[in-house]
């Protein structure tokens, strides 16, 4: 099964660089590269989804941490809540849903007018929505691996030998879950740098170097012009494989 | 040293009653065994002094204090349960030191307390080897000495034989039992095996069913069973124990 899966994504990878280097198009992929617009969208693109993994991490271990650890009324609602709806969700349906929060006949988009903040077609309308969609990624894969050492006795033992709460999470439950959570940013990143529905709904994705990401252009294009949403394809998915193992890399 | 003393502990988890009642007293320096059969409620007992658990009723009380509201970190309370719990990211020789670290101990009296317990158990040659690369006695004995090194009041051990051959099981038990005896540390030892409970203990409590059926040395359990469990129970033996 895991031969299968892997194969089939190098599979992919191999094809996608094939159908260029056999129809030499290199000048394509290069021009493209080079232009003002790709680049601006490729900035937008990769620093809307860092942001999104810093706020999912700072939002996701404690949530994690919560749910794995804390046992409170409603907690399966919550965990439904945060978990399983944003998971379950179409994202063309979160960017609805943002547009007509803040739209001002809705109590938040009224504050957020009134304080003449402006989120709709802006880069936080991005982030915003990436947040929503990417978060549980993290939280899932995480609240799953705190359960597991939960259920080990590994905790209990640290505090029987002298460890506060504090410290027992410090030398024991963070040794043993730090994988789990530079994997879980690394997903909550790549399922960022991939979100096109949402983020196209709410924040329009047209104004160059604000809103304009990668994907949103790979799929205006694949409209009109198929060898160059390829070659932004290529680019795009290049990118970021290189930026999430090198994360890896250096967080191990 | 210590003495543990139960006062009509009950506890439950929603519908499961899973210590009812339980009264019983682990005088200074002893070595009680408590057994039962699986699922009598052993475990949450053990638990319950240890403080990872709060009873519903009743009160526990080391030395005439009641810790009821001591937690773990302060009952200063050995303890190896059925897996060992050994941190897998961590050394042997940082597994034993753990403790000592945490308590803040100058480096020099980590280093001697630690070799100390690594001389004691034999375990010098292994202190560099993870967790995973050890065998299920080294693992024991690491764990043993990491529960030992911080000089607890109180030790606890969860069925530390269950998963060993017989032969084994008999050194390893009597080699636990001559360390409790030079340490004089009160222990509380939890087996479903009545015949090891038998040649082992100073005492031993029987459980069933999340009650304490009788408390007593070896002899009078096999010579004067309080309940129709506990001579069903001493039967099962099939008088394989030696006194
Ligand atoms: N966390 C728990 N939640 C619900 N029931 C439990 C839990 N832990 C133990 N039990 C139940 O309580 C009873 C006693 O369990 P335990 O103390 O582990 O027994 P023993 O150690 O003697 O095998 C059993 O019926 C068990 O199923
Ligand atoms: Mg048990």
């Amino acid at each position: 099964m895991m031969i299968l899966a892997s194969s089939f994504t190098l599979y992919m990878l191999i094809s996608l660089f094939y159908l260029f280097t056999a129809l030499s198009e290199w000048p394509l992929i290069l021009r493209q590269l080079l232009s003002q617009r790709v680049i601006l969208a490729l900035w937008v693109s990769i620093v809307s989804s860092t942001i999104v993994a810093f706020i999912g991490v700072i939002l996701g271990v404690p949530t994690s941490w919560m749910l794995a650890y804390k046992d409170f009324k409603g907690k399966s609602i919550l965990e439904t809540l945060i978990v399983t709806i944003p998971h379950a969700y179409p994202p063309g349906v979160v960017g609805t849903a943002y547009l007509l929060m803040f739209t001002t006949s809705n109590p938040i988009g009224n504050l957020f007018d009134r304080t003449g903040i402006s989120i709709v077609n802006t880069f936080w309308a991005i982030v915003m929505v990436k947040v929503f969609i990417s978060t549980p990624f993290l939280v899932s894969l995480l609240s799953e691996k705190f359960r597991s050492i939960r259920e080990t006795n590994l905790e209990v033992i640290a505090r029987s030998l002298g460890a506060s709460d504090f410290q027992t999470f410090l030398t024991v439950t963070l040794p043993l879950s730090y994988k789990a959570i530079v994997a879980g940013t690394g997903r909550c990143w790549a399922r960022a740098m991939g979100e096109i529905a949402g983020t196209i709904v709410f924040s329009g994705a047209v104004i160059p170097g604000v809103t304009q990401t990668m994907p949103a252009i790979i799929v205006f294009e694949a409209q009109y012009n198929l060898p160059i949403a390829l070659a932004l394809a290529l680019i795009l998915s290049t990118f970021s494989i290189v930026i999430l193992v090198s994360f890896r890399v250096l967080m191990e | 040293m210590t003495v543990v003393r139960l006062e009509d502990v009950s506890k439950r988890y929603g519908e499961v009653e899973a210590v009812k009642g339980f009264t019983c007293e682990i005088r200074d320096g002893e070595f009680m065994v408590l057994v039962g059969p699986s699922g009598c409620g052993k475990t949450t007992l053990l638990r319950l002094i240890l403080g990872d658990l709060t009873p519903d009723n009743g009160h526990i009380y080391m030395d005439n204090t009641i810790i009821d509201d001591v937690p773990i970190e302060e009952r200063n309370i050995g303890f190896l349960p059925q897996d060992f719990g050994l941190f897998p990211h961590l050394t042997v020789w940082k597994n034993i030191s753990y403790g000592l670290k945490i308590r803040g101990d100058s480096d020099r009296a980590i280093h001697e307390k630690t070799e100390e317990m690594l001389r004691i158990l034999d375990l010098q040659d292994l202190k560099d080897r993870s967790p995973r690369q050890l065998s299920w006695g080294q693992q024991q004995r690491t764990a043993l000495a990491r529960a030992l090194v911080i000089q607890p009041n109180l030790l606890l051990l969860d069925e530390p034989l269950s998963a060993v051959d017989w032969i084994t099981r008999e050194e390893i038990a009597e080699g636990v039992k001559k360390l409790q005896a030079e340490l004089k540390i009160t222990t509380l030892y939890v087996t479903h095996d009545i015949s090891e409970a038998l040649s082992l203990g100073h005492r031993v409590i029987v459980m069933y069913k999340g009650r304490l059926e009788q408390c007593d040395k070896a002899e009078k359990l096999i010579n004067k069973p309080k309940t129709k469990f506990v001579r069903r129970f001493i039967r099962s033996d099939h008088g394989k124990t030696k006194l």
